[in-house]
């Protein structure tokens, strides 16, 4: 049972109630346009925020309220819809009916504190705990490298949109943190909790009502503005392919493509999209797995991923370094085949069978839920999770043709070792 | 099939053998659209050592995982192919002491299991499809080389464990797998994978007993074979070396202290994870006085973690995250160590992070595959983890300052650190 309602001006409650897990959870977002000027104190905020407010001024107090509740988390989630930027706060916790006392309502109040009451210092947040979280904002924006996959993706978003927002990356830029003072934080602090709509999404045994009525009361304290406009910025054709490769003391090399696609879930027809991308890269039934990886060995992964509010995809894969022109040769290919039809019943009906169950698999999972409908809410769709799993039933091979079609390589970045 | 109740967890499960002895767990969850079958055997990266009819073989490292791979070929073609045809989603894994397939789906379930079962206990190794595979697990292997977080445990575990197959990387290295060939698959199959020696766990809204005649009739004939496991000479309280360093490209420092716990086997060994990960919430959990120091100075951040850890002849209490100065926060856990044993712990917060421990395990039963793997390694100990709650109620005070003393000593630990290669110009 999905509900969606307004409980404040710029205030929406998306509550999902069911019975089936031992788990609650909760998370509330201000929805913010992506952009380099306020991406790494967006990013920055939650962290300050949940470091003391004026009843647990301290990480110690507030861990031992968290553990009074058996155990709830309460914790920082900044995401990158397309080109909208969310920051804000999640919480997990077990459902009241397990324990039998309540927990729902004091994890409601903890919520709204962190968000509405932190401890200040000469009427702005405390230097000791923002010269911190930024010292840990940037580690986290360096950690980066440590994965060799997650940077060679994100330098290929970067390398490709370089010059629009969807270029920004989720966290910001250490540069950027650096600038960042004590002030400046608190002044953005109170301008985004007055001007941001916020997108509350709630997953649960308690029914809606009840749940909006702890939210509304929680946030009667919310100031509330005229909204900050949101939106993402079509993509623009392509005229040449960027080309980027870098060095780093790795043994394996990582190619990355990243392509542009012709729509996004806002539009109709994006089941087609989920189809082609399923197709073409992504589980063991697609075209990349099947013979890049399992009838040539080039690598031990090369799958294709989609973001759909800006509708970008990328393939990214791990190979040796010599490997990498006949890698992207084949992974061309395959494309190509995806384009002019080469897709045998046998492939439509395994990539069908595999994305249904993908997705009634989600139903079943909190998180998922959860990312789904703040998507909606960003989108501005009325479309269910059951919606799309009907489309996906009917999509035919022609629409998955048709938007293999719509798909334009943009950029190639090659991550390789110092000696390759 | 017998049904057992744990009414605290609000679960239930079902269990019965099949007539070729395998083990068959249902746990069934009503409402829910996906199922999940969960094949595990008994049989991981550190079995490499073992006695057949009285005879010693030595296999190469990796080939556990490497078998794990090449299980999906089958006498009709690749079983992911099948899979597919059914709209199952398979995946597998290789830890050091499991290997386990499984497969979630929402349609056909009595076809992705009926597949799971049958592939997981066919053995069939090509000359042709052996080799092919190489690449594939070559490029596996240069991944988790270059991933400082893999790194960082497979050093740790050479600096403690004198003989301990654990200091080998579970994929083994791209020496090793040269010298796997298909008689040696087939040597390591007809050793570990008898049904006797695997189980089946199934969850979702599916009926016992259905599930029970299913695996039965998909379940190949086989003969058991006696088979004893070598890990070398029992480990003694002490590391082989105190520290041990690396330098990989990361951002920043990264460490792992681990310290050498007792090895034990069943309910003991269940209750004594309960006691380390009660003495690491306390003692450096983010409500306890240390973290609060640590994360204070910047010498620790929210991905600071502390727990413990027991397989087979090994186990170990470890903390670990990024830090400046690895060797300062590790000074501090060993002195917080003293001090706790002397002092103790607030009783009335030794009590709320026991409920709150407890809470976060109910929690864990949303994951499926939590509940499978959980069934599984508990089994192949001889436990039961559904009984969690009572056993965690029964740690003390006592047992976890006990825990403390014993474990928490210089002479026991060893600390592994990956520190960022120094700045260099870029070629490119």
């Amino acid at each position: 049972m999905i509900t969606r309602t307004k409980l404040l001006p710029g205030v929406y409650l998306t509550a999902i109630r069911t019975d089936k897990f031992k788990t609650g959870c909760f998370s509330v977002n201000l929805l913010r346009p992506l952009k380099r000027e306020e991406a790494a104190m967006n990013a920055l905020l939650p962290s300050v925020l949940l470091r003391g407010t004026v009843k647990h001024p301290d990480l110690r107090s507030m861990a031992l309220a968290l553990e009074q509740l058996y155990g709830t988390e309460l914790s920082s989630t900044i995401r990158k819809k397309g080109e909208v930027q969310t920051t804000g706060l999640f919480a997990d916790f077990i459902e009241d009916a397990l324990v039998g006392s309540e927990i729902l309502r004091p994890a409601v109040s903890l919520c709204a504190e962190v968000l509405l009451q932190p401890v200040l210092d000469g009427g702005v947040f405390r230097a000791d705990y923002v010269a911190q979280e930024k010292e840990n904002l940037c580690n986290a924006i360096r950690s980066a490298i440590n994965s060799k996959r997650t940077y060679a993706v994100l330098q290929t978003v970067k390398t490709m949109c370089a010059n629009e927002p969807y270029g920004v990356s989720r966290l910001g830029e250490v540069e950027d943190v650096e600038t960042i003072t004590t002030e400046s934080l608190y002044a953005h602090y109170r301008n985004i909790l007055e001007t941001s709509r916020i997108e509350i999404c709630y997953l649960g045994r308690q029914d809606e009502k009840t749940v909006a009525a702890l939210f509304t009361d929680a946030f009667a304290a919310l100031p509330r503005g005229s909204l900050t406009q949101i939106g993402i910025t079509p993509n623009a054709p392509v005229t040449q392919v960027r080309e980027k490769s870098e060095r780093l003391d790795v043994t394996q090399g990582k190619l990355c493509m990243g392509f542009r696609l012709a729509e996004t879930a806002a539009d109709d027809n994006w089941a087609a999209n989920l189809m082609m991308n399923t197709v073409f890269g992504s589980g063991v039934t697609s075209k990349l797995f099947l013979n890049v990886r399992e009838k040539l060995s080039l690598c031990y992964y090369a799958s294709s991923s989609l973001e759909k509010f800006k509708g970008v995809m990328l393939v990214d894969s791990g190979i040796e370094f010599g490997n990498a022109d006949v890698t992207r040769t084949e992974i061309l290919r395959q494309l190509d085949d995806c384009r002019s039809g080469a897709i045998t019943d046998e492939e439509m009906d395994s990539a069908r069978k595999h994305l249904l169950s993908v997705w009634r698999a989600a139903l079943d999972s909190p998180s998922q839920t959860d990312e789904y409908y703040l998507g909606c809410a960003i989108l501005g769709s009325t479309k269910t999770m059951t919606d799309v799993i009907a489309e996906l039933e009917t999509v035919t091979k022609e629409q998955t043709v048709a938007a293999a079609n719509g798909v334009t390589l943009d950029t190639v970045y090659f991550l390789k070792g110092l000696e390759a | 099939m017998k049904r057992t109740d744990f009414p605290k967890l609000d679960e239930r499960y079902y269990e019965g053998v099949t007539s070729g002895g395998l083990r068959v767990r249902v746990v069934p969850k009503p409402g829910f659209s996906k199922q999940y079958a969960f094949v595990a055997v008994d049989y991981g990266a550190i079995d490499t050592s073992f006695l057949r009819c009285g005879e010693k073989v030595v296999t190469p490292d990796g080939i556990a995982h490497y078998l794990e791979h090449k299980m999906f070929d089958m006498p009709y073609g690749d079983a992911m192919n099948r899979f597919a045809q059914f709209g199952g989603n398979p995946n597998a894994f290789t830890s050091y002491t499991m290997t386990a397939y499984y497969v979630e789906c929402t349609d056909h379930f009595a076809e992705n299991l009926q597949t799971l079962v049958q592939f997981v206990f066919t053995p069939y190794f090509t000359q042709k499809s052996v080799d092919k595979e190489r690449g594939i697990i070559g490029q596996e292997i240069r991944m988790y080389e270059d991933s400082a977080s893999s790194r960082v445990y497979e050093n740790l575990f050479r600096a403690m464990y004198r003989e301990h197959p654990i200091r080998v990387p579970i994929a083994g290295t791209v020496e090793s797998i040269a010298q796997i060939t298909p008689a040696l698959l087939e040597t390591c199959h007809r050793s570990f994978y008898s049904p006797k020696n695997a189980m089946l766990c199934v969850v979702g809204d599916v009926d016992p007993e259905k599930v029970l005649s299913l695996a039965d009739s998909a379940l190949p004939a086989w003969e058991a074979e006696a088979v004893t496991r070598l890990y070398g000479e029992k480990e003694t309280p002490s590391v082989v070396q105190p520290q041990i360093e690396d330098a990989m490209e990361i951002a920043r420092p990264m460490f792992l202290a681990g310290f050498k716990g007792e090895a034990l086997r069943g309910r003991d060994a269940m209750r004594q994870e309960f006691i380390g990960d009660l003495a690491a919430d306390l003692m450096l959990g983010a409500s306890s006085p240390l973290y609060t120091e640590l994360y204070g100075k910047g010498l620790i951040d929210s991905g600071f973690s502390a727990g413990y850890e027991g397989m087979k002849g090994v186990s170990l209490f470890s903390a670990g995250g990024e830090t400046p100065d690895p060797k300062a926060v590790t000074e501090r856990i060993l002195q917080e160590a003293q001090r706790v044993s002397r002092d103790g712990f607030d009783a009335e917060l030794f009590e709320c992070l026991k409920r709150s421990a407890i809470g976060k395990r109910v929690r864990e039963l949303d994951s499926f595959e939590t509940i499978c793997m959980r069934s599984c390694e508990c089994a192949f100990d001889g436990a039961e983890y559904f009984e969690f709650p009572e056993l965690y109620g029964s740690v003390t005070q006592d047992d976890v300052l006990a825990f403390i003393k014993t474990y928490l000593q210089t002479d026991r630990m060893s600390l592994s650190v990956i520190t960022p290669k120094p700045e260099r110009k870029d070629p490119a």
